[in-house]
């Protein structure tokens, strides 16, 4: 694998942090999280990042979260949706329901069946 | 053989559903070659009534829909073990990014990361010391 060199930009630093968490640690992962791992003060975390990838820390936690979710259907398409809701941290069905939904506007469900009806 | 008239009104309703559906079942092949157009002709419907109707009920535009699903196969692609030394121009190309700076542009702009940064960090095992590697540089 060809490997970047030169220094890591503060803002990728943290994208590459969120990025190579397993599935159960992205499931916990915060800004707080985020920050105190880095060793920074979560309000200077807010503003780089939010400046710098045009989304906010929040949102591409969030992002992150329903890509694996999607990853995992698509790999697995077996899993039990509440099971995987709970892995990546969503307290609620609805609310992983409604995440997922305001990504790829379809319900997961919806999703598993198409992935399944496609045979992938 | 194109669907009687008042069958193709009711598939309307749910045009943008089926839309959803249509984009997410193609291939990585047909996705890299997708445009608003084609999709139009596929449902026989107007470029312009598509698009309306895709933003009024889902709040965003196809183009941007077909784009972010394009980002998200690539990564994907990145993600897969049978991957790990893929060639990063020839997967934009697959995913019908044919200038590859292009490509670096907008998945850094999406991802905050280039393809091949994103590679290595999805391939490190969770749980492994990347926090204390990334406060040492």
């Amino acid at each position: 694998m060809k490997k970047n060199t030169g220094p890591i930009p503060f803002h990728e630093k943290v994208a590459i942090y969120i990025l190579s968490r397993g599935i159960e640690e992205l499931g916990t992962l915060t800004s707080e999280a985020v920050a105190e791992a880095l060793g920074v003060p979560l309000p200077k975390l807010l503003k780089t990042f939010a400046v710098h990838q045009h989304i906010t820390l929040d949102r591409f936690i969030m992002r992150e979260k329903i890509h694996r979710a999607i990853f995992t259907i698509d790999k697995d398409q077996a899993v039990s949706l509440e099971s995987l809701s709970g892995k990546l941290g969503f307290k609620r069905m609805d609310e992983f329901e409604t995440q997922f939904r305001n990504y790829l506007h379809i319900a997961p469900h919806l999703y598993k069946e198409i992935r399944r009806s496609k045979g992938l | 053989m194109k669907p009687p008239g008042l069958l193709n009104v009711m598939r309307k309703n749910n045009l943008t559903d089926r839309v959803v559906e249509y984009l997410l079942k193609s291939t990585d092949d047909e996705l890299s070659s997708l445009s608003v157009e084609k999709i139009a002709k596929h449902f026989d419907v107007s470029v312009s009534f598509l698009c309306r109707k895709f933003r009024n009920e889902k709040y965003f535009t196809i183009g941007k829909f077909i784009f972010k699903e394009r980002m998200f196969r690539a990564a994907q692609l990145l993600s897969e073990d049978l991957n790990i030394n893929i060639n990063i121009k020839a997967l934009g190309e697959k995913m019908g990014f044919y200038d590859y700076d292009y490509f670096i542009r907008v998945f850094k702009n999406y991802y905050g990361i280039s393809p091949s940064r994103y590679r290595e960090c999805v391939h490190k095992k969770p749980g492994s010391s990347e926090a204390h590697k990334i406060r040492e540089q």
